[in-house]
């Protein structure tokens, strides 16, 4: 087999090689496929982390700025050591370590309107961490451009949400908020203790294994919760505004 | 069985705030954010500092669950499991790296640990959980998180946690599936009210297992053990919580006492 798995690589995966479903094949779908993950914090770094280790080919990060003290209550890929130095820098060094035939791209700035067509561009999949509207809403709009899933993973408090966009077959982000909600306008600074977005990272890890390798079932038009407070998770059906000012008029625009 | 009330007093550990060690100005920098939440604040992060924890083993579950535990600031950390890293530990053992390929396990995830949290203490036994060991190093924490793949472990631990009176949180795994409960008898079961013997189907040495399912059902665990040290939210005591990753499928069971436990029975009987 193969040019595709170094010597002794595969070995790392038996473990998972050996789950009913998921097999050789899905593994050797992991290491061709590509993820976008924006932000890398405690959310995006979790979901880095989990297809690290389960054997993703490339990623592409983009996070911007430097390590703080208050990041390290949640954030896998630094420590304290790390305090200063620039993000991206520390979490591409952690994730070679965990996995050296993983390929890395990183870029040191947020998402924005100007990146945002370039990072989507390289990838199969974008995993969407970002805690402002304005990056999921670029992010979103992007993905529904492109016609590439995206796996949406969010938290507050104890709190945490994971749902699967697939543009078309699903309501895309502006479907379920069309508008950023009032709550969320103020909050730079929110509560965190780990175990909340390391949830939400586990789950959404799982998600964009699933849709690369179409192992399980996929939360494809479905929004999971989870509060870790008291344990009590939902799954909540959604559907696609036929309006949607961002994906509504896809088929039309697909008829024509 | 009469069952105790299920609702148990903020935090299970007999300390009183004014024993808890105070946070240097680092810590409070690093836990910023969490001592934000009202349910935890500044005593919940002294709590954290002051409590230990035996995890065992330590592997995909109970490694994920000692790295959380650290990352929350937890004072101290008992952790048991033999052998040395193989590969096929680095699909799920987040406290191990490629470059440490053949080492002794435990000094590996000691290292990683105390570049996590230079402050954590750890203690290790480079040997899993047996009826020789298991007395001495749950004397050293405040309670036990089981992560252990064997019943033999798993029942050593969990009649010690009974004869010393500590709680004890039930993790486990198998592919894409996840169990977690919070054992406390005799306001809950213990685990031989839940098996009262080993299962047939656990003659499993080598099982599947990919690591967003060992990252949340250790992530649920740790999140017990939060609880028993803060007092915070409320646990899964007398509940089992089940899950499956393949097709997001979560359950929670209500588990009850066995009257004639032979192991969490005779104690309560003899102290009524």
């Amino acid at each position: 087999m193969s040019e595709l798995f170094e010597r002794d690589e595969l070995a790392r995966y038996e473990r998972q090689i050996r789950i009913e479903g998921f097999g050789q094949e899905a593994q050797e779908k992991l290491k061709r496929s590509s993820v976008l993950i924006s932000r890398v914090g405690g959310v995006g770094g979790t979901i880095a982390l989990g297809l690290a280790r389960a054997g993703i080919g490339r990623l592409v990060l983009a996070h911007g700025g430097t390590l703080t003290h208050e990041y390290m209550n949640r954030m896998l890929l630094a420590d304290p050591a790390d305090v200063g130095r620039p993000c991206v820098e520390v979490f591409v060094e952690r994730l070679r370590r965990v996995n050296p035939q993983l390929e890395l791209e990183a870029v040191a700035e947020n998402v924005s309107a100007d990146n945002v067509q370039g990072l989507v561009d390289k990838v199969d999949l974008v995993a969407d961490g970002a805690p402002l509207f304005e990056e999921r809403y670029l992010m979103n709009a992007e993905v529904v451009r492109q016609g590439k899933p995206l796996v949406m993973g969010a938290m507050y408090g104890t709190e945490g949400y994971v749902t699967v966009i697939r543009p078309g077959d699903t309501p895309c982000l502006k479907c379920i908020y069309p508008q950023r909600p009032d709550y969320w306008t103020h909050i730079k600074v929110f509560p965190a203790i780990g175990p909340s977005p390391w949830i939400v990272g586990a789950t959404a890890t799982m998600e964009a294994i699933k849709v690369l390798t179409g192992f399980g079932e996929p939360l494809a038009g479905k929004l999971w919760s989870f509060d870790l407070e008291n344990n009590s998770t939902r799954k909540l059906v959604l559907y696609r505004d036929p309006d949607c000012p961002v994906c509504g008029d896809r088929e039309a625009r697909e008829e024509t | 069985m009469n069952q105790p009330s299920l609702k148990s007093p903020p935090s299970v550990l007999p300390r009183s705030a004014t024993d808890l060690p105070p946070l240097s100005e680092h810590e409070k920098k690093v836990f910023e954010r969490q001592i934000q939440l009202p349910e935890l604040g500044e005593e919940g992060q002294r709590r954290l500092k002051a409590a230990s924890v035996l995890v065992s083993r330590v592997g995909g579950l109970g490694g994920t669950v000692a790295m959380l535990l650290a990352r929350a600031g937890v004072g101290k950390l008992v952790l048991a499991h033999d052998g040395e890293i193989e590969h096929e530990n680095l699909n799920r053992m987040h406290l191990a790296f490629h470059q440490d390929l053949g080492r002794r396990r435990v000094d590996v995830f000691d290292e990683t640990l105390r570049r996590i949290n230079p402050d954590i203490e750890v203690v290790t036994e480079p040997d899993n959980v047996h009826e020789g060991n298991v007395e001495g190093l749950m004397r050293q924490a405040d309670l036990t998180v089981d992560g252990a793949p064997l019943f033999e472990e798993r029942y050593a631990m969990n009649a010690e946690a009974v004869r010393q009176g500590k709680p004890l949180v039930m993790a486990a795994m198998f592919a894409l599936e996840g169990y977690v409960s919070s054992l406390r008898p005799p306001h809950t079961p213990c685990l031989t009210c839940l098996y009262p013997e080993q299962p047939d189907y656990w003659n499993v040495k080598v099982f599947p297992v990919i690591c967003p399912s060992s990252v949340l059902v250790a992530t649920v665990a740790a999140m017990e053990a939060i609880k028993y040290i803060t007092g915070l939210g409320d646990r899964l005591e007398g509940e089992m919580l089940y899950f499956d990753l393949a097709g997001n499928v979560f359950r929670k069971f209500r588990v009850e006492r066995r009257a004639d436990c032979p192991v969490c029975a005779a104690p309560a009987a003899a102290t009524a």
